[in-house]
């Protein structure tokens, strides 16, 4: 564990990412106030002790919305790796040990998905399926699979030339245990930290998409939704908007850098590549 | 560390410092208080010397407006300038005649065009190009005596002739109007004498009048009527320049105008912006003179703070309301809709959806329109009472329902998340679904497939939609069709205000829909226009007797 944290990326990644899955357990069993009750007396106020942030249109209080946001965004993140995940490593194992027209066919569609651009199709897809944070986040996780497919594909083909594998083979070993026993363990430091960068990506785009409208419906709070609904605020009370903006950065950033950490603490070889 | 980390460590600090100072500078009251009972204590009665403040301003304020109406109306009205006006939608043609579009109304209906009767700023009915009217004591029989001198801008002449072509063709098979039933409750139209029509009803009609001030009834040339939709010509204080499409209609002063006094203004331009921001972005820029319709309400305060601009709120037409379903269970229930009625704090639903503007309502009725009766304090809010109907209906412990929300009206959303708390309180959980605009007039207004949604019905007199039991609410009651029944064939004053009185409490009584508020006439312009209407009684952005002062 020293040994990551010795890396300032991971550390202060780290720590910025503890603090908002913290924030979202905690909103779990506790906020401040009901996130979703109104209060047309308290419209639009700026920071005070009882409301450290601030409250929106609705009078209701924009910190334990911006924890509830949190939870929001994290099972985002969470589902949307998980999904891409485990269907691209299935695909790039795939790809990568029968070769030819499997290969072909798995990395033709990859670059296919890839040709287009990842948040106006998930606009395309949730309109189409109307929308709802279910529906983002099976946009979401569609554009996740070619990224793992790729990676896994250009990693594991390295591994399944190694003399280890050639071992197993001939000690008979049949091919897909080799690919979950040998192949699989050795890659997964890679994926991880590509997981670790998606996941900041999944929480920019479900909040892109809440942002429009397409995502987590009303009233659940959503930072992207958040964001939305400050819009028109602006003039008069920016607290709602610089919140949840502010959490959207802090987020995406945690998790970006605790990425970056991990890479350059798991995959030493990148770093004296640069 | 290479520089890519140095850069997110500093963007991060600096990320802090930012909120940390955000935190600090809106921070004032830092004082706490050890006697925590005392402190509560003065706080309620702070509280309360700031409502009694609160209400002193808003008097000061009525009344402040009140003598600044005065000397308004007081003052000598300035001729010459030019207006361009701001409102949201672009109308698909520019014939008031060929379409229900109220787009089209809002431009051409007072300024370019006029009909025989017109609706004044306090929405009584006064001559347009009829001069006067008499009714037969049967109620069937109309004489119209038209005004002379009038013309078109074309050069045509009005006379009764022309009127009685346009009232025809109102009626006729291939009529293209909104509302041919408008003209087909006239059984013969008689041209006694140059400039005097007499229109015979087949029956009683309390609704004639009302009709022919609409914009459906407008009189338009019997030669130059053919390209109406694009280049309109009528009798009205304004003539058609120019029309822009997807951005301005431009019209200019009529010369000719039958009343030489008017309008004071030299021209008109009508400008189509969609977007809330951008409208007050073009105000503040100069861009436009006033808002005229669309004006967001949570924009409202922003303008009234600045002293180059002011802002009108008066009553419009458009009673918004949850539309709900009579024949969807649980909402077939009279006991249920009641509940939800004493469940809706209509005040607090205007303070956070409409920043406050608007009038609290009881019934379909606008208290702008004649023969309004007051129905709002029928259903106080009292939540106990609610869930105690809801228990007699049936849900002690509430329901779940859908509300099905159109996209395209920010007050509808938003309306639709303040209720969805408030019905929370008394156990009735509301899934909210946001529908594109087509998806809503297919499925809820014409398939019936909706619970609860939430709308504005624009239109003054429409209160016979609740009459029809096909209409989209799909509300049924013999009592109701009689009462409106009557109404219509009332044939005095007092008779109509009677029946049109019963109407209105009868759908209260049955809280058919959630009858919420209504729409203010929101409305922000630069302080030097003067005379501009406060409330919009009828479909019209009317420019004729506004003026600039200099």
């Amino acid at each position: 564990m020293k040994r990551f944290f010795r890396n300032k990326n991971f550390t202060v990644g780290f720590i910025l990412s503890l603090i908002v899955i913290i924030a979202a357990v905690i909103s779990l069993i506790w906020t401040p106030f009901d996130a979703n009750r109104m209060n047309a007396k308290l419209r639009l106020q700026g920071p005070s002790w009882q409301h450290p942030l601030g409250t929106d249109q609705y009078g209701r209080d924009t910190l334990s919305r911006v924890m509830v946001g949190a939870v929001n965004s994290i099972i985002v993140g969470l589902m949307t790796v998980a999904i891409g995940l485990s269907v691209g490593v299935l695909l790039g194992l795939a790809s990568a040990y029968y070769g030819k027209w499997v290969d072909e066919t798995i990395m033709r569609f990859s670059d296919f998905l890839f040709g287009f651009p990842a948040v106006l199709t998930a606009i395309l897809i949730t309109s189409i399926l109307g929308p709802s944070m279910i529906n983002a986040m099976l946009a979401i996780s569609i554009f996740y699979i070619p990224v793992f497919a790729r990676l896994t594909r250009a990693v594991a083909m390295l591994i399944w030339e190694r003399e280890f594998i050639v071992a197993a083979r001939a000690a008979g070993i049949s091919e897909w245990k080799i690919a979950w026993r040998h192949v699989l363990p050795n890659i997964l430091s890679t994926l991880l930290i590509q997981g670790t960068i998606q996941f900041a990506v999944a929480i920019l785009a479900e909040a892109g998409l809440s942002y429009l409208g397409l995502g987590t419906q009303p009233p659940h709070a959503s930072w992207g939704r958040m964001l939305n609904e400050a819009q028109t605020y602006m003039s008069l009370s920016p607290w709602m908007a610089i919140f949840p903006g502010l959490a959207i950065a802090w987020a995406v950033l945690g998790f970006n850098l605790l990425g970056d950490g991990l890479r350059d603490t798991l995959d030493p070889k990148m770093v004296r590549i640069r | 560390m290479t520089k890519r980390s140095l850069g997110k460590i500093f963007l991060l600090s600096f990320i802090f410092i930012l909120s940390a100072l955000l935190i600090l500078s809106c921070e004032k009251s830092t004082e706490t208080g050890r006697d925590a009972e005392k402190l509560n204590k003065l706080t309620e009665q702070v509280e309360k010397l700031t409502e009694k403040v609160d209400q002193l301003s808003k008097q000061v304020d009525e009344m402040g407006r009140k003598l600044e109406k005065f000397s308004e109306t007081m003052a000598a009205p300035q001729r010459g300038g030019s207006l361009v006006l701001c409102v949201g939608d672009e109308p698909p043609g520019l014939d008031p005649t060929a379409s229900a579009s109220a787009a089209i109304d809002r431009v051409v209906y007072a300024n370019i065009m006029e009909g025989l009767i017109k609706v004044d700023r306090n929405g009584k009915f006064v001559p347009g190009l009829a001069a006067k009217w008499d009714v037969s004591p049967d109620g069937k029989v109309y004489t119209f005596q038209l005004r002379q001198g009038v013309k078109f801008h074309n050069g045509e002449i009005f006379n009764a002739r022309v009127a009685r072509w346009n009232l025809e063709r109102g009626a006729a098979a291939d009529t293209k109007n909104a509302h041919p039933e408008f003209f087909r409750v006239i059984e013969k139209i008689e041209t006694p004498y140059d400039y005097t029509l007499v229109v015979t009803l087949k029956d009683v009609d309390a609704l004639f009048i009302v009709h022919m001030a609409e914009g459906d009834a407008v009189m338009l040339p019997m030669k130059g009527y053919e390209n109406t939709a694009a280049a309109p010509i009528g009798t009205g204080p304004f003539k058609f320049a120019k029309w822009t499409r997807g951005d301005s209609v431009g019209m200019v002063r009529n010369e000719k105008y039958w009343n030489p006094a008017l309008p004071y203004l030299d021209k008109v331009t009508y400008r189509f912006i969609k977007d809330p921001s951008a409208q007050v972005a073009a105000l503040k820029a100069g861009d436009v003179d006033i808002i005229g319709w669309l004006f967001a309400p949570e924009l409202a305060a922003d303008i009234a703070i600045d002293k180059r601009f002011k802002v009108l709120s008066g009553a419009s037409t458009s009673e918004v309301i949850m539309s709900t379903n009579n024949k969807a269970k649980p909402f077939d229930n009279k006991l249920v809709r009641q509940a939800i009625a004493y469940a809706i704090d209509r005040q607090t639903v205007i303070d956070l959806v409409m920043a406050g503007y608007g009038t609290v309502i009881g019934s379909h009725w606008p208290p702008v329109t004649p023969y309004y009766k007051k129905m709002s304090d029928r259903f106080p809010f009292n939540p106990q009472k609610a869930k105690e109907l809801l228990a007699q209906a049936g849900y002690p412990s509430g329901f779940e329902a859908t509300i099905k929300l159109p996209a395209i009206y920010p007050y509808s959303q938003r309306a639709g998340e303040v209720i969805a708390d408030m019905l929370g309180q008394i156990g009735i959980k509301l899934k909210i679904e946001i529908v594109e605009w087509g998806f809503w007039l297919d499925r809820i207004f014409k398939q019936k497939d909706f619970e609860l949604s939430m709308i504005g019905h624009a239109e003054a007199w429409d209160i016979g939609i609740y009459a029809n039991p096909n209409y989209y609410f799909q509300y049924d009651s013999q009592e109701f069709r009689e009462a409106y029944a009557k109404a219509l064939k009332a044939p005095n004053e007092a008779e109509k205000a009677k029946w049109f009185g019963r109407c209105q409490e009868i759908i209260a009584e049955d809280a058919v829909n959630g009858f919420l508020f209504l729409s203010p006439a929101l409305s922000a312009m630069k302080v030097e226009l003067m005379n501009w209407w406060e409330n919009y009684p009828t479909i019209a952005l009317d420019c004729t007797e506004v003026w600039w002062k200099r």
